[in-house]
């Protein structure tokens, strides 16, 4: 008994004892990685500046990027491209004040500023403009094949870069400047880097109104940069504070702990209206669905099919469940943002009447059992999968239309039943095996006459989701890349639209607003107008004046 | 209140939950995803719990919803126990060789992390209730083994059985008339406390959107809820009525699993999986 | 007193262990449908060009036969060479270790609170078994283990965070972090809530076990016999029920300190903690699979060396029992 009780006693201390190295072991792993490098202060807590704006970013993936040069997105306003894309098919400049296109669209001249400099005080030349081109190429970097229709980029002088492209574009500005777009890279810093891909960039050295400050625990701060060229911003700073769940993030902003918080639902800013120095504004259409069809599948391949379906979307009602946005007449998927683009022939062609519908589908050889199911012109019933894919916010807006198009179309007798997908790839497949399917844009997608380049099948382009291939619409697509007189380009937009109205490869729903609630007294200057869809647009940011 | 109460109560629990679940579509005045009026409406006599943010009925989607939650924990929990108890009792009744080789294989398998791995799989199949509960009862009746194979040994050596043998009783006999019947309080409570905990662990995966975000289920809702503004706006008819179902029937499962262990043998302990 | 062949057959053992649980990781994530690169372009814009997607498979050898990718990992794994996360670009060990740090925060404290009160309830609950209080005691445990976790945390951000405000509503720290550095009471702070909830979700679990255990141990003869010897209740607790009554746990608890390396998915998520378990998802949801390699590789090694831990343990302590050698 006395020896067994001395084991056990042992037993507890060796247990005791083990269980105590391990939590030293997994505290010493814990401080050499991670919390370890940030700085602990034990002094009594200090505010940031009142003229710092903080903003919530939902994951911390979203900005903590190892490279500028292998990732698109990092903290807002470091980086510069050489424009910024604006509204209606315009450029803003940025590092290039101008720029001039030759009649073939093929080499392409910036004459960029002459007073940007670097954070770190190198002055900014063409030199660097060349060299972010050879050094994406050279190091296979993914973002590269933004560019891939560079042939070279040569440095006449320091302060003009002339950019060659391999066959004629006129959509090049375009393909630089929406996303995911192209920004200049550092020479001095990047050439004596020769694994760009696994190197952890901490200096995020930029040309922009902000420059880094650090990234810590949930935070990422960025300061103003005072040696700016351009517009120099009035904060001094902008604080990206982590707030995973949106709800969270209208109770902190209610807190007066964060500054703004955008894309919130229309439910929420009814609630915050009202609320005390909070205001909100509405950036009008920045984003778009659309009912689309794959034309390589049956029943889709009818295109009596598909136009008795365009008249069987309820878009005013799919438009009022949304609560933003309005719906869509056009075959542009944001006819706003098309803006002249946009064939007036072309509007309201599209009107929801289940009756007109019933119509057609009889004329296309379709008919109705007697229990009043849709029979094929095979004698076949009818059954409709839509794959949907859950990206992001789109999949509320899909469930939305799907609960409309389902209430309607079973009226016509078809079944329609839904199948999502997590991942893209799976996604796209699904796309590809079934008739009909739901697309979303976001605004900086659909926007002007290269846009309509979706439809077509060209030598870069092989296939379309759609499976539309018109040799008439794919002809104008080719001709439109090489022509750079911008009358010819609305003359041949005008006509692929005709093209679209009368083969229906989709069918636009709605557009959706983002609204946008900030702390009225803490910034002004927040709603620059349609266009500016993100509140952390450096130009939103530069706009920004404190209250106080 | 004595512990045959508690099993009764929450017997009488599950008995409602399994006849909304049944009769789900004449107790729903709507259908799961059918729109019926405005968004985020307040409860009224049209909508007990009264509309989402896509104008459909709440209360209809819990009655439906009641549906995937309960044959996803029930479903995963019967595979689960019955591949367990199989193997255990075939194991345990032949033990030797066989018994060491599974055994080993069982020991290289118990480490790997079941959740994520359980996530991994779910993205091979179209995300659907019954896929995701096939697999999860597959992968939960490894931890299951042992538990029966324990007793099933023991009880292989009896002299009952012993006995039974000696007149000439095929193994087949052996194993489902006598063994399995010995072993029916612990595959039960083993049953029962694995059904409330593939439900809950069904729910909370919905709950973090890794299956099918259309399928209307307890766990989905409370997520469509959480993330839709319900707490910012105080809309507690939207996020309670789900979240408060799946703490019943929890609760029932788990009242009337430690109800059953200790009725069947006060003594014996049953690990949770 | 402990056997070098043994000791030599178990380290083997755990060793096979291991290469069969990288190995079925391995080919399960392969498999799995879907790719970083068309999720990566499509999160761009709207197309997936060709020559980014070829580029992207040659670069990390996702082009070769799956049988010659596996080959190239084990080498890989053996010169401890983890690899680098596609979508951070970072080496994939010092990523996981940064993030399990924050997760520590939480899961560290909660764990071990919660095995010292289940442990502390549960053997006052066994050696009272019967009584009022332990009933009492027993069905609160079970009420709280029966409801979700999830839930729990959604209540008690609603009711402390939103409602009452007594704490944040979720992030590891104030934003004075930026000014003056990490302040531990602050960290604190923030962390209260959740780790509150996980003690108590830890607590039940042991409570239960460790109620048990003791009701089997005090059921044993040399308990009764001591009892009848008319030896003090107290020193009979002490001495001897609780000692053996712990036993069974030894194991139990060795598991639940390696499996905190996987994080809680459910708490990380509700109290914007992000942590290793929003680290996992996340890799998940983007197919970022060296990441994911990394993690269940990690797990597996914290696991297995568990095993082997209680397993060595328990042979040296008691040669009698030697565990999977019956």
């Amino acid at each position: 008994m006395e020896e067994n009780s001395s084991l056990k006693r042992k037993r507890i201390i060796v247990y005791a004892g083990v269980c105590i190295i391990v939590i030293i072991a997994l505290c010493i792993a814990a401080w050499g990685s991670g919390i370890g490098n940030a700085a602990w202060g034990m002094t009594k807590n200090k505010e940031i500046s009142a003229d710092e704006v903080i903003i919530p970013v939902s994951s911390s993936s979203s900005i903590t990027y190892t490279s500028n040069m292998q990732k698109g997105g990092v903290p807002p306003g470091i980086y510069q491209g050489l424009i910024i894309k604006d509204l209606n098919g315009t450029f803003d400049p940025a590092l290039a004040k101008s720029w001039d296109i030759s009649a073939d669209a093929k080499t392409w001249t910036f004459h960029l500023a002459r007073d940007a400099i670097w954070s770190d005080g190198v002055p900014f030349t063409c030199a660097d403009v060349k060299f972010t081109n050879d050094y994406m190429k050279s190091n296979n970097l993914t973002l590269a094949y933004v560019l891939t229709d560079v042939q070279s980029i040569d440095c006449p002088d320091p302060s003009t870069a002339v950019v060659t492209l391999k066959t004629s574009y006129s959509g090049f500005l375009d393909q630089i400047s929406r996303q995911p777009g192209i920004t200049i890279s550092p020479k001095h810093f990047w050439e004596s880097i020769p694994d760009p891909q696994h190197y952890e960039d901490k200096q995020f050295i930029g040309t922009g109104p902000f420059v880094f400050d650090q990234d810590t625990a949930g935070y990422v701060r960025l300061l103003r940069n005072d040696a700016y060229y351009g517009k120099k911003a009035q904060i001094s700073g902008v604080v990206l504070k982590v707030i995973t769940n949106p709800d969270s993030q209208v109770l902190a902003l209610k807190n007066s702990e964060i500054d703004v918080v955008s894309d919130i639902s229309p439910a929420v800013a009814k609630s915050l209206k009202g609320e005390k120095d909070i205001a909100m504004y509405t950036i009008k259409d920045t984003g778009a669905y659309e009912v689309a069809f794959n034309l390589a599948q049956y029943p889709a391949n009818i295109t009596g099919f598909r136009k008795a379906m365009s008249h069987a979307v309820d878009r005013d009602t799919i438009s009022s469940l949304f609560g933003t946005g309005r719906p869509t007449e056009t075959t542009f998927l944001i006819p706003s943002l098309a803006g002249r683009y946009v064939n007036p022939e072309d509007v309201g062609m599209y009107t929801y009447n289940l009756s007109t519908a019933r119509e057609i589908l009889k004329s296309a050889g379709f008919t109705w059992d007697g229990k009043g199911l849709l029979l094929g012109p095979d004698g076949n019933v009818v059954t409709l999968t839509i794959p949907l894919g859950t990206k992001g916010q789109a999949s509320g807006g899909n469930q939305k239309i799907v609960s409309v198009l389902k209430n309607d179309w079973e009226k016509l007798g078809i079944t329609l039943s839904t199948v999502s997908y997590d991942d893209q790839k799976q996604y796209k497949k699904a796309i590809n095996a079934n008739a009909v399917f739901l697309d979303s844009f976001p605004v900086t997608l659909h926007d002007d006459a290269d846009a309509l380049v979706n439809f077509a099948v060209t030598p870069t382009q092989k296939t379309n989701y759609y499976n539309y291939n018109n040799p008439e619409y794919n002809a104008l697509v080719s001709t439109i890349r090489n022509t750079a007189d911008q009358q010819e380009i609305l003359k041949m937009a005008y006509q692929m639209q005709d093209l679209l109205a009368r083969d229906i490869p989709t069918v636009p729903v709605c557009t959706s607003d983002t609204i946008v609630a900030y702390r009225s007294d803490r910034f002004t200057g927040w709603d620059l107008g349609p266009g500016y869809y993100s509140v952390t647009d450096p130009r939103v940011l530069t706009n920004l004046t404190p209250v106080k | 209140m004595t512990r045959n109460a508690f099993l009764w109560i929450s017997v009488a629990i599950l008995a409602l939950y399994f006849t909304v679940a049944l009769l789900a579509p004449f107790i729903a005045p709507y259908g799961a995803t059918e729109i019926v009026g405005a968004p985020l409406q307040p409860p009224d006599r049209g909508h007990l719990f009264g509309t989402n943010d896509v104008g459909q009925d709440i209360f209809s989607q819990l009655v439906y919803g009641s549906r995937v939650t309960l044959i996803f924990g029930f479903c995963s929990a019967l595979l689960s126990v019955s591949i367990s108890t199989c193997a255990g009792i075939v194991l345990g009744y032949y033990g030797g060789n066989i018994d060491e080789v599974v055994c080993r294989i069982l020991d290289i398998l118990m480490p790997i992390p079941i959740f994520p791995l359980l996530i991994v799989l779910t993205t091979f199949f179209n995300p659907g209730v019954v896929q995701v509960s096939i697999l999860m009862g597959v992968l939960g009746s490894i931890h299951g083994i042992r538990l029966i194979r324990a007793p099933a040994l023991s009880l292989a050596e009896t002299p009952f059985i012993e006995g039974a043998r000696s007149i000439g009783a095929t193994d087949l006999r052996i194993m489902s008339r006598h063994i399995l019947p010995n072993l029916m309080p612990v595959v039960t409570a083993k049953f029962v406390s694995s059904s409330q905990h593939y439900l809950v662990m069904g729910v909370g995966l919905s709950f973090i959107g890794l299956w099918d975000t259309m399928t209307v289920d307890w766990g989905s809702m409370i997520q469509n809820a959480y993330s839709s503004g319900a707490l910012s706006l105080g809309l507690w008819w939207w996020i309670l009525p789900p979240g408060i179902a799946v703490v019943g029937i929890s609760l029932a499962l788990a009242l009337a699993g430690y109800s059953l262990e200790e009725s069947f043998n006060p003594r014996t302990e049953v690990n949770r999986i | 007193m402990i056997d070098g062949h043994y000791l030599l057959r178990r380290i083997g053992y755990s060793g096979a262990a291991f290469f069969v649980c990288i190995t079925i990781t391995f080919f399960i994530l392969h498999l799995m449908p879907g790719d970083y690169i068309t999720n990566y372009l499509l999160s761009l814009s709207h197309t997936i060009p060709q020559e980014a997607v070829d580029q992207f498979y040659q670069q990390y050898g996702l082009d070769r036969p799956l049988g010659e990718q596996y080959i190239i990992y084990i080498c890989n794994i053996l010169q401890g060479q983890w690899g680098y996360s596609y979508q951070y670009g970072l080496p994939v060990f010092p990523m996981i270790m940064q993030k399990l740090s924050w997760s520590l925060v939480i899961l560290l404290p909660a764990v071990l609170l919660g095995i010292i009160i289940g442990i502390v309830l549960g053997a006052w609950s066994g050696w009272r078994s019967g009584g009022k209080k332990d009933l009492a005691l027993f069905n609160i445990m079970i009420v709280f283990r029966a409801i979700p976790e999830f839930w729990w945390a959604i209540m008690a951000v609603w009711v402390f965070a939103f409602y009452l405000q007594w704490f944040p509503l979720g992030g590891f720290t104030s934003i004075s972090v930026l000014i003056s550095g990490l302040n531990p009471w602050d960290v604190l702070y923030h962390a209260i809530l959740p780790i509150c909830l996980m003690t108590s979700f830890v607590a039940t679990g042991n409570y239960y076990m460790m109620r048990n255990s003791m009701i089997a141990v005090i059921g044993e003869d040399y308990i009764t016999t001591a009892r009848a010897k008319g030896l003090d209740e107290r020193a009979v607790l002490w001495r001897h029920a609780l000692k053996n009554a712990l036993l069974p746990m030894v194991t139990m608890t060795t598991f639940q300190v390696a499996g905190i390396i996987m994080g809680n998915v459910f708490i990380e998520t509700v109290f914007s903690w992000p942590g290793i378990g929003l680290l996992t998802t996340d890799a998940l949801r983007m197919r970022d699979l060296p990441l994911l390699e990394g993690i269940f590789l990690l797990d597996a090694l914290m696991t297995i060396g568990a095993m082997l831990a209680a397993d060595i343990l328990a042979s040296y302590l008691d040669p009698r029992i030697r565990m999977g050698d019956q």
